[in-house]
Order: C-alpha cells, then sequence, then structure tokens
C-alpha cells in the first residue's frame, strides 16, 4: 500500500508538467494561428489594393479613350458636316433671295447637291468608323479584310492576310473587341511605324483562337512604357482581358513589331 | 489559498447558468451553430447544477461525469459539423457513440469511476474539429472564432485533467495536490467561460439602437 502510495505521488508532478505543456501547446497553437492569419490577411489585402488599383487605372484609360474617341467625332463633325452644311444654308438662302436669275439659282442648286453629297459622304464615313456595317452584316472575317482593303489602297503597304476564323466562335460583342484591336494596331502602323509590309492572321483551332500581327516598321523600346500607352497599347490589353485572352508583345526600334493574341476556347 | 478553488468552482455553476440564459435570448435569431451551441451550454449547466448540488450533500456524483462528456461530445460534434459542413463528422459522432456505449456494456462498473479512455478519446476528437476550423479559417473570417479558441485551450488540456481523474478518487492522494490541479482546471474552464461571454458580447448581444 505504502509503496503504491509513492508510485502515485510519483505520478502527480507527471500530470503537473503535462498539463502545463499541453497549455503550452494549446496556447502555440492558438498564437500559430493568429499571427498566420494576420499574415495571410495582410498579403490579401495588399493584393486586393493592387487590384484595385489596377481596375481604377483600367477606368481611367477607359474614360481618357472615351474622351479622345468624342473630341474625334467633334473634330470630324465640325470639319466635314457642320462647315459644309454652313455652306448649303448659305447657298439656300441666296436661292430665296429676291432677283435672282434662274441661272443663277440653278448654279446654286447643283452647288447645293454637290455639298450635300459630300456631306453625305462624309456622315457614312463618320458612321463606318465608328461601327463598321460589314461587321454586323457579314461578320469578323469581312470586317476585317475591309479594314485591310482600306489600308491597301493608299497604295503604301503591302498586306498578307491569312483568316481561318468560323463565324461565331466568339460572341459578337468579343468580335467586336477583336476588331477594334486590328484597327488599333493599324491606326498605330499608319501613324507611327512607316513600314513597308503588314501580316495579319487570324486562325482558330478546336481549342485556340489566335490573332498575329506584325509590321516592318520603326518598332519600339518595350521598356519605354509610357510610349507604349500612347501607343492605345491599354487600351488593347484592356480588350484582351475582356474577352480573357492573353497578349504578347515583341518589338524593338527599327525592327518592326508584333503582336499575339491568344485565347483558349472552351 | 486552499479556499480559492471552491469559491472559483461555485463562480463557474452560477456562470454556466448565466451563459446559457443570455445565450437563449437570440436563440430564435442566429443560426443552426449557435442554436446547438445554446443546447450545449443549457445541458452543461444542468449537469453543473446537479453535480454542484449532489457535492452540497456530500452524495456522490460522479456518474453525471458520463452525461457530461458524452453530452458534450454529442453536441461539440453537432456544433461543428454545423460549421465545418462535413459528413465524416457524423460518421465519427456515431462510431464515438459505438465506442463508448460498447465500453459500458463490456464494463459496467467504469460508471462508478471516471471513463478515462472515453473521455480523452472524446476531447481529443474535439480538438481535432477545433484546429480544423481554425486552419478553415486562417483567410477568411468565420463565426465563433473566440469559441473555437476557448475550446482548443480547454479542451487540450483537460484531457490530461481528465484521464487521471481516477487518481483524484484515490483516498490516499493528499487533498492539497488534488486541489492544486483541480485548481488548474478550474482556470482553465473559466477562461473558456470568459470566452464564450465575450464571443456573445462581442457578436450576439442585443443591441439596442
Amino acid at each position: 500500500m505504502q509503496n503504491n502510495l509513492a508510485e502515485e505521488i510519483q505520478i502527480i508532478p507527471i500530470i503537473l508538467i503535462g498539463i502545463s505543456l499541453l497549455i503550452l501547446m494549446s496556447a502555440a497553437i492558438v498564437l500559430f494561428f493568429y499571427l498566420s492569419r494576420k499574415k495571410i490577411v495582410k498579403t490579401e489585402l495588399e493584393k486586393a489594393t493592387l487590384e484595385i488599383q489596377h481596375q481604377r487605372e483600367m477606368l481611367q484609360t477607359t474614360l481618357l479613350t472615351q474622351e479622345d474617341e468624342r473630341k474625334r467625332i467633334a473634330q470630324d463633325l465640325h470639319d466635314d458636316i457642320s462647315s459644309k452644311l454652313n455652306i448649303v444654308s448659305l447657298h439656300a438662302s441666296l436661292v430665296r433671295e429676291e432677283g435672282i436669275t434662274p441661272q443663277e439659282a440653278n448654279t446654286l442648286g447643283a452647288k447645293i447637291a454637290g455639298i450635300t453629297t459630300t456631306v453625305l459622304e462624309s456622315s457614312r464615313r463618320i458612321a463606318h468608323a465608328l461601327l463598321p456595317p460589314s461587321l454586323e452584316k457579314f461578320g469578323l472575317v469581312a470586317a476585317l479584310e475591309e479594314l485591310c482593303d482600306q489600308l491597301e489602297s493608299s497604295k503604301k503597304y503591302e498586306i498578307t492576310t491569312v483568316f481561318q476564323y468560323e463565324e461565331e466562335i466568339l460572341p459578337k460583342d468579343h468580335e467586336l473587341h477583336v476588331f477594334r484591336i486590328v484597327q488599333e494596331l493599324i491606326n498605330n502602323t499608319v501613324k507611327y511605324a512607316d513600314a513597308k509590309t503588314v501580316n495579319l492572321s487570324l486562325q482558330s483551332t478546336k481549342n485556340t483562337l489566335h490573332l498575329h500581327y506584325e509590321d516592318d516598321g520603326n518598332g519600339f523600346d518595350l521598356s519605354e512604357g509610357k510610349k507604349a500607352k500612347g501607343l492605345g497599347l491599354s487600351g488593347i490589353k484592356n480588350r484582351a482581358a475582356i474577352i480573357g485572352a492573353t497578349i504578347s508583345l515583341q518589338s524593338q526600334p527599327q525592327k518592326g513589331m508584333s503582336l499575339d493574341v491568344v485565347k483558349q476556347l472552351t | 489559498m486552499s479556499e480559492i478553488p471552491i469559491y472559483l468552482g461555485d463562480i463557474q455553476v452560477l456562470l454556466a447558468l448565466i451563459l446559457a440564459v443570455i445565450y437563449f435570448i437570440g436563440f430564435s435569431k442566429y443560426g443552426k451553430a449557435y442554436k446547438i451551441f445554446t443546447l450545449y451550454l443549457a445541458v452543461i449547466a444542468i449537469i453543473q447544477l446537479i453535480t454542484f448540488y449532489y457535492a452540497l450533500y456530500k452524495w456522490n456524483n460522479i456518474f453525471f461525469f458520463h452525461f457530461y462528456f458524452i453530452s458534450q461530445f454529442i453536441f461539440m460534434s453537432l456544433f461543428y459539423y454545423n460549421l465545418l459542413k462535413n459528413n465524416f463528422i457524423l460518421l465519427i459522432l456515431g462510431l464515438g457513440l459505438v465506442v463508448i456505449s460498447a465500453q459500458f456494456v463490456l464494463d459496467p462498473t467504469i460508471f462508478y469511476e471516471y471513463n478515462t479512455y472515453g473521455v480523452s478519446l472524446t476531447q481529443s476528437i474535439i480538438v481535432l474539429y477545433a484546429i480544423i476550423y481554425y486552419y478553415r479559417s486562417l483567410s477568411v473570417a468565420n463565426p465563433f472564432m473566440l469559441i473555437n479558441t476557448g475550446v482548443l485551450l480547454y479542451f487540450i488540456t483537460s484531457i490530461l485533467f481528465f484521464a487521471s481523474g481516477n487518481l483524484f478518487l484515490h483516498p490516499d492522494i493528499p487533498k492539497e495536490t488534488k486541489r492544486y490541479i483541480g485548481l488548474i482546471n478550474q482556470f482553465l474552464y473559466f477562461v473558456f467561460q470568459v470566452l464564450i461571454f465575450l464571443e456573445w458580447y462581442r457578436n450576439y448581444r442585443i443591441k439596442k439602437v
């Protein structure tokens, strides 16, 4: 009995130590949890801030593009429509004046008709630039071909195109983004590149859609981010992001540029 | 010094009752997990009250301990089942109950002593749930974090306390030693209760607008 008691009394400190260790262990788990959570929350917060910043930048670019577009439309309307309609109005009021000979009236009428035709042509051109009817009516490939034809008709460029695209692989609004990307690229080539040849291809396989654009113009230094932004590349990036595609851009000064847009089709 | 555990014990019974009552106030307002936890608090409070009454008359209250740890296992498992949404918990609950029942059938004498294996097993399982719940809450804000912390702190440490429970029934162990070990357990249980209270105070108190 005595022996037994001695043994059990020895057990007591072991139990005490055990309980202390368990307290320590559970406190460690709790501490570990709270510290890890703090760290994770901090990184997530940083990530979210970056994301918001990115979105803000995207929004800003969109707004700037929108403003530019408005400015351009206003300019076009002012230069090509309003000024000419002013002349029409002037001529029309002349026709109404008393003492005008039929011959003069005829001349004025012919002038009015002539100007009206150019105004009509201008308004068609402006509307066309805003939203090409061929895209709506005949699809993406037709719209792209038209775009290339317009470029080719300037006789400054040699254009090679490859289109293997089945209509309606992409939804309509995505097709518009693809069209706008190409439009922007061609704009850049015309404005800055001083290129001789342009290659454009749009190919779709079962799983991927691949848009390739290349010119042999001036090119630019990729590290000069500001210049790249000026080229409307952020607009291209935004559009690619919206349709869920990735883009890769290659360019060097005096060595032209090429851009690939790849979208996985699911 | 030796008087403190007794006072702390009394306070705990009172606290258990208060906690059950304040949690009942929002019973219909909050979700399933809250309801289960409230029921757990109510059952524990009733068991504590009865054991307290028995102890007052120096009757043997040890068999209430079985009700205590089995109901604790059931309610806590259901509580974590609601938080973790994993059917595995129900399976473990069923298996655990089968094992404990088998224990009582095979050896009915354990009804009159601490069921050390049973209590260690069930408490360890609950601790495991609490750790899993911690893990799940690392990146998302989940409810009942304070209660979960209390469960971890109290249930881990009390495993050894209850596992050595039969030793305390031994008449030869000096009373002082029993008191000291009991004091540690009661202190940890008090911390658990405070955390339960804080959880209610911070998240489930009916606020006057």
